[in-house]
């Protein structure tokens, strides 16, 4: 049943085998044989990835010394690797077996639509993600929240998000490109389709009405945020190094940098904490998303490698930092994090339809009033 | 020795400028033809059609019983199968070859065996005494070495044909000499036919069997040195020939003479003219066929001297005569001063006379014959300093004036 | 009829099948790139059917022209960056043009000391990735506004820099500037170098004033080459993307390219095209008027080989005083990038910068958790992954040197051979155009030419050579420059003594031709392989695992913000092509300025 593997393999391909007996006790749930699918990917050996995500490397490494199935990751942007899965299958090259995909709005009308991608959900995420992280299924989520330098506030500063538009803000607030970051785009969408709540945190904030120019709240936001000065910046990195850096009179604040960052904190002696208070949102959290290649050359080692990505052990190499939460509810969060159940219901996400329909009109409103 | 023979040959080259227009020229083999004229006539051209290394835009060439180009056959033999060897203007030395490898470069490309190239190539770097420099590089060479070697990687082929483009432009003065002395030396012991390219009139009468005089791409006139001197064919042959130049004078023709003013041209009996009597006609005098007395006389022309022009051998003397000026060279005075009265004698042999047209009226023979070969007269040519023409002229003047 | 035909037949040099060889080819490579990219901006793509009613996509439109060129967003999201791109644009290359001119002069014409060491210097800058220079900028000049710790320059003198020198448009022209001058250090130097001094002398000699001389004879002659460098860098501040980002977003000031990207992210490809094309349009405007106004000239600028070097200006007591300015503002520029990306990669904890955190960690170290940034990666030495890249990078850089440099040498004969025929100018201008073109724009078509077989081409999809055809485009221009300057100073006639002689097309091409200019081609050699070391975006969708480049690759560290692992790799790029470009001009007497066409 095992394909023939080198000798110091002996330990892995056993540890494969006893991965696979316990794994085709979850297959019984599928229509699918899971145990057919264990021996085919066995047999085909290796599989090709795109990922946005370079932690997608180690996941392979840890995924090959277990299984012995060799996994190839490139590493692309969001919008390279959309374009080039695109390209490659519009050419009817079959170069990739799955993608792990970020700005899924985009990713879903390029690829998912055209059906050159499939949706697939495997038996650990079938049986324990709830049913909205299968489809898509979900590898994890990301959160991009609102920072503060610690030293300055012992407390969270923020209460609102239109303080942001505010004097005692102007020229302190920092925020990757919104023209350079799709997701930034997406979360924006949900600001416009949420506009009646955003304008009642106005309300609450100020007691004034909002007297706007722009059709609605979330475009209004954008227009007056980009007003007060904020730094546009290329990298979250440097975005949640300039915020936590110590001995600052007057540090900058973060808007919509990954969590992930603060997971430097210790190691780089960073005096930074997110805001737990900001309202309506504390920020926003998209999903990485796990597609399957239509005409996949390796489906089944794609399969089982999106398998041991929904498992505990192949998320690990996400799993060593705060603001990347797997859908699976065994995972315990990061030291001083909160669970995924928690952060969905303190951040705005998106919607899928209403992002793709209206990022354009985000993005048009962002190049409209970034320009000085 | 191959003849090369030009056929209604046309280069017409984009932009329908027309270099080279409808030649017909038959160069005599083994002689050594020269192709003469002013920048832009279309010597180059024609001699790089010969080489093979410009196609004509129509016409054929025929290279002794091999017909080379041909448009009308379709044929075009590579320069290198049509055993003719070319010297460039620049050399076109290879710098990043020893002298050694630019000479024996032909020799390994043709696959000629190693032990028979190192013979050849030092055979002909002895013959023309670089055998010392084989070992350098040509930019270590003088201009004069460096022509030798360009000499020597084409002789080295042993071509049947030899091509010069103005080989001698750029060196001194004096190694233009020795050069010219060696370059006729080396037509004698090839026997190969030469063509020669130089817009030098002075170069081309002393050293060639033929000349072929031409012009914004069209042939004015081919024959020996000595008959395109003494009977050039149009105004602009009897110009470009000599040094100092013709002088051309206005006149009118008479009995006998023709009167140019006061100055009477005899014409010589038997002397065809190709005028009527009255017809205005341009007469050729070279400064040697004019000559100055003290006093008036027959036919004598009085005149002025404005400039004195001694060049050691010779005096030359800036004349004024009514409107135009003419050079006289007369050696018989010394004391002739800037602003002398003098009177002018002409005593043209043979009379030189041009119609309208520019074209000669006086010629007889050497006009319209292009091809005479090898002969005493050209040998004797050779001999000259500046190609002037011996013969009875000076006798005859010797005599008036005693 | 037949008579032409003859004609036709009897015409069948080499330099004319070359010529028809290489406009099929360069056609193909370039031409439809650009005819795709046209298309691009007149079609409706998935996500931009959203914002034009009553479109599907793939449906013809004119929309993205419109709203680029004449709606009521035209201002800011194409003018004010197109204003902003043309003052960086101008500022770079007069700033270039500058500083290259007067290195170059103090270099040739003066008594300056230390010459060798100034000239090997001046070009480094060029070496090294642009936004090594925008990174050491904000690195010694950033104020409070971007937080974090202050920049050296306050951190010394206790002044806030102002936010206009900081950051934005000055300092982005300035930093790109210092990466581009080496262009005009190498052209005007060379340009100045082939100046018969006889020229200057008999000038002299008319009782003309230095100023005179200067005006009338030095800068006629020296015109071409300063066409020559606005042209490159000019078209370089066009399409740059990194630097403008980094330095001018923290004022929000922004370039055409900024659009360019922007739009490719938000997936309206039609937009971002648009940027493209007038990128390429503004080039082939400037590269109009250099043909128009010094098209003729060019060729007299040749050198003529004689003439007596002119005699060198003594500085006199300026002499020390100068060469101290020059080496120190050269060692600012090289060094303290350099030095910048070095010391990060030895701090185990990144910005802490204090005696007790050097390490080599990055460098040699096991693969750990606990350590430094706890990557869990082996340092960059040890770590085989890295190092395979980096062989790959190196053999590719390799390839498209040696493929460049025969084709440049090639291109370059064809045009010189044919000078004066449309096809020549066509064939020049051609093989010019893919340094007009935004690489990343470039890759994407590439990727859809080449992913399947089309005709004879078989698909070249995760080959080795498909990565090289692409850097072989796009570098085409440096080495056909250096093809038809070395052509240029070649007279027919050596090549017509070696038609004579009975040797081959094939023989003249490697024994005389090529061994004649040989250290030209290998400068024309040299800059394809410095570009493909540190090419990222024109490569990003071709590169397949088997074919991972030391670029591609350090993303996955940068995306972490293991800077010191992309530091350390970019120091080691730095290091392998500073050494190639020494060891080239040691034993190839290559020099980067003929690279160049100067």
């Amino acid at each position: 049943m095992l394909p023939r593997l080198p000798s110091h393999r002996q330990a892995s391909a056993l540890l494969a085998a006893l991965v696979a007996a316990a794994l085709l006790a979850f297959a019984t749930a599928q229509a699918e044989d899971w145990s057919a699918v264990e021996e085919a990917a066995l047999a085909e050996g290796r599989l090709v990835v795109y990922s946005t995500t370079s932690r997608t490397v180690p996941a392979g490494e840890s995924f090959q010394a277990l299984t012995g199935i060799q996994v190839e990751v490139v590493r692309l942007g969001e919008q390279d690797l959309i374009e080039r899965a695109f390209q490659e299958s519009r050419a009817g090259v079959r170069n990739v077996d799955m993608i792990v995909v970020e700005d899924w709005p985009a990713a879903r009308e390029l690829l998912a639509n055209t059906g050159y991608f499939v949706n697939y959900v495997p038996p650990t995420a079938a049986e324990r993600f709830a049913p909205h992280h299968q489809d898509p299924l979900v590898l994890g989520y990301i959160n991009r929240i609102f920072g503060f330098n610690t030293e300055k506030h012992d407390e969270d500063p923020f209460t609102n998000v239109w303080e942001l538009t505010m004097p005692q803000y102007s020229g302190r607030v920092m925020i990757r490109d919104v023209a350079i970051t799709g997701e930034h785009q997406n979360a924006f969408t949900e600001w416009v389709r949420r506009s009646d709540e955003l304008e009642a945190a106005y309300t609450e904030l100020t007691g004034e009405a909002l007297q706007m120019t722009e059709p609605n709240a979330g475009l209004e936001f954008i227009k007056r945020f980009l007003q007060n000065d904020p730094i546009i910046m290329t990298s979250d990195t440097r975005i949640a190094e300039a915020v936590g850096a110590r001995g600052q009179d007057d540090p900058p604040y973060g808007m919509f940098y990954v969590y992930s960052k603060h997971r430097d904190i210790p190691l780089q002696d960073l005096a930074l904490a997110d805001s737990r208070a900001i309202q309506p949102t504390l920020g926003y959290y998209y999903p990485i998303v796990l597609q399957l290649a239509s005409d996949a050359r390796n489906p089944n080692a794609a399969k089982m490698f999106m398998e041991y990505l929904g498992t505990l052990e192949g998320f690990a190499p996400w799993a060593d930092s705060p603001g990347v939460y797997t859908p699976n509810p065994d995972q315990v969060p990061f030291e001083g994090d909160m669970p995924l159940a928690w952060w969905e219901e303190q951040l705005w996400g998106y919607d899928l339809d209403f992002a793709v329909q209206n990022r354009g009109i985000v993005l048009d409103t962002w190049f409209r009033y970034a320009q000085r | 020795m191959p003849a090369i023979e030009l056929r209604r040959v046309l280069k017409r080259f984009s932009g329908d400028s027309v270099a080279v227009r409808d030649l017909d020229l038959t160069i005599p083999d083994g002689s050594f033809t020269t192709l003469l004229g002013p920048s832009g006539c279309g010597k180059t051209t024609t001699l790089r059609m010969v080489a093979g290394l410009e196609m004509p835009t129509d016409g054929t060439i025929v290279i002794g019983d091999r017909t080379v180009f041909s448009l009308e056959q379709g044929r075009s033999v590579p320069p290198s199968k049509r055993g003719l060897g070319l010297v460039f203007q620049s050399y076109a030395l290879w710098p990043h070859l020893t002298v050694r490898q630019n000479i024996a470069f032909g020799l390994e490309v043709q696959r000629v065996g190693k032990a028979e190239t190192t013979t050849r190539v030092e055979e002909v770097a002895a013959a023309l005494q670089i055998e010392a420099y084989l070992e350098r590089y040509t930019s270590e060479l003088s201009g004069g070495q460096q022509q030798r070697v360009a000499i020597a990687r084409v002789l080295v082929m042993r071509p049947g044909v030899l091509l010069l483009d103005e080989p001698l432009s750029n060196l001194d003065a004096t190694l233009r000499m020795d050069m010219r002395a060696e370059l006729k030396r080396l037509h004698h012991e090839t026997g190969a036919t030469v063509v020669y390219v130089t817009h030098d009139q002075l170069e081309a009468l002393t050293m060639s069997t033929h000349i072929a005089l031409m012009r914004e791409g069209v042939l004015q006139q081919f024959a020996p040195p000595l008959e395109l001197y003494a009977h050039p064919a149009n105004r602009f042959a009897a110009d470009f020939l000599g040094n100092p130049r013709i002088n051309l004078v206005p006149g009118l023709v008479d009995d006998g003479a023709i009167a140019c003013g006061a100055l009477r041209v005899p014409v010589a009996p038997g002397t065809h003219l190709d005028a009527g009597r009255g017809a205005p006609v341009t007469v050729g005098l070279r400064s040697e066929e004019l000559w100055l007395e003290r006093e008036d006389g027959p036919g004598r022309a009085a005149a002025r001297i404005s400039s004195v022009l001694p060049t050691g051998a010779d005096w030359y003397y800036r004349v004024a005569l009514g409107n135009d000026a003419v050079t006289v060279r007369d050696d018989r005075y010394t004391d002739l001063r800037e602003g002398d009265d003098v009177w002018l004698v002409a005593t043209p042999n043979p009379l030189k006379a041009f119609d309208a047209d520019g074209r000669s009226c006086t010629a007889a023979a050497g006009r319209e014959a292009p091809s005479s070969p090898v002969g005493p007269t050209a040998e004797l040519a050779g001999e000259g300093i500046d190609g002037r023409p011996v013969g009875g002229g000076r006798a005859a003047r010797e005599g008036a004036t005693s | 009829m037949r008579m032409a035909l003859r004609r036709l037949r009897l015409n069948f040099t080499p330099q004319r099948i070359l010529a028809v060889l290489f406009l099929l080819v360069l056609g193909y490579l370039v031409v439809v790139p650009l005819g795709v990219m046209l298309q691009e901006t007149f079609t409706v793509h998935p996500m931009e059917r959203f914002q034009i009613p009553g479109s599907v996509t793939g449906d013809f439109t004119t929309a993205h022209w419109e709203r680029t060129f004449v709606g009521p967003n035209a201002r800011p999201f194409f003018y004010r960056p197109l204003i902003n791109t043309l003052i960086i644009s101008f500022g770079l290359s007069a700033l270039a043009l500058v500083i290259g001119g007067l290195l170059a002069w103090l270099v040739v014409r003066t008594n300056l000391p230390f010459k060798g060491l100034i000239s090997n210097a001046a070009i480094i800058p060029y070496i090294m990735p642009s936004w090594t220079l925008a990174l050491a900028w904000i690195t010694l000049f950033k104020n409070q506004r971007i937080g974090g710790q202050p920049g050296i320059f306050q951190a010394l003198t206790g002044i806030a820099t102002p936010d206009w020198f900081a950051y934005g448009l000055f300092p982005i022209t300035i930093t790109l500037a210092l990466h581009y001058f080496p262009f005009g250090f190498m052209l005007i130097g060379g340009a100045i170098r082939n100046i018969d001094a006889q020229l200057e002398e008999s000038a002299e000699l008319l009782g003309a004033s230095r100023a005179t001389i200067l005006r009338r004879v030095v800068f006629p002659l020296v015109l071409p080459a300063i066409f020559s460098t606005f042209l490159l860098t000019f078209s370089k501040g066009l399409g740059t993307f990194g630097t403008p980002a980094f330095l001018g977003g923290p004022v929000r000031e922004f370039v055409l390219s900024t659009s360019l990207y922007a739009n490719l992210i938000g997936q309206r490809p039609g937009i971002a095209y648009i940027a493209a094309v007038v990128m390429i349009l503004m080039g082939v405007l400037v590269l109009y008027m250099d043909h128009k106004i010094i098209g003729a000239r060019r060729s007299f600028v040749t050198i003529s080989g004689k003439g007596a070097r002119a005699g060198s200006v003594d500085l006199g007591r300026w002499r020390l005083p100068v060469a101290a300015g020059v080496l120190l503002f050269l060692f600012s520029v090289i060094a303290v990038p350099i030095g910048a990306l070095a010391i990060d990669t030895l701090m185990l904890r990144p910005g802490i910068y204090r005696l007790e955190n050097l390490s080599l960690h990055y460098w040699i170290g096991e693969a750990s958790l606990a350590i430094g940034l706890g990557t869990g990666e082996p340092g960059i030495l040890r770590n085989s992954q890295l190092m395979g890249a980096l062989a790959n990078t190196l053999r590719l850089a390799l390839v498209v040197a040696l493929v460049c440099g025969v084709l440049g040498m090639l291109i370059g004969y064809t045009v010189v051979r044919l000078r004066g025929t449309t096809v020549s100018r066509l064939l020049d201008q051609l093989s010019f155009l893919p340094y007009l073109m935004p690489s990343i724009a470039l890759g994407s078509i590439f990727l859809a030419l080449f992913a399947v077989a089309r005709g004879p081409i078989p698909s070249l999809y995760g080959t080795f050579w498909l990565l090289a055809i692409a850097c072989i485009v796009s570098y085409l221009p440096y080495a056909v420059k250096a093809g038809i300057n070395a052509m240029m100073q070649i007279g027919p006639e050596l090549e017509e003594a070696a038609i004579m002689s009975g040797a081959s097309w094939f023989t003249r091409m490697r024994r005389i031709l090529f061994p004649v200019q040989k250290a030209t081609y290998f400068s024309g050699m040299l800059l394809p392989f410095i570009s493909v070391t540190r090419e990222l975006s024109l490569l990003i969708l071709l590169v397949t695992p088997a074919t991972q480049l030391a670029t591609t690759i350090t993303l996955r560290y940068t995306d972490r913000g293991w800077y010191p692992y992309t530091n350390g790799m970019v120091l080691l790029l730095v290091i392998i092509v500073i050494t190639t470009t020494a060891l080239s001009r040691r034993i190839m007497k290559t020099d980067l300025a003929k690279g160049l066409g100067g």
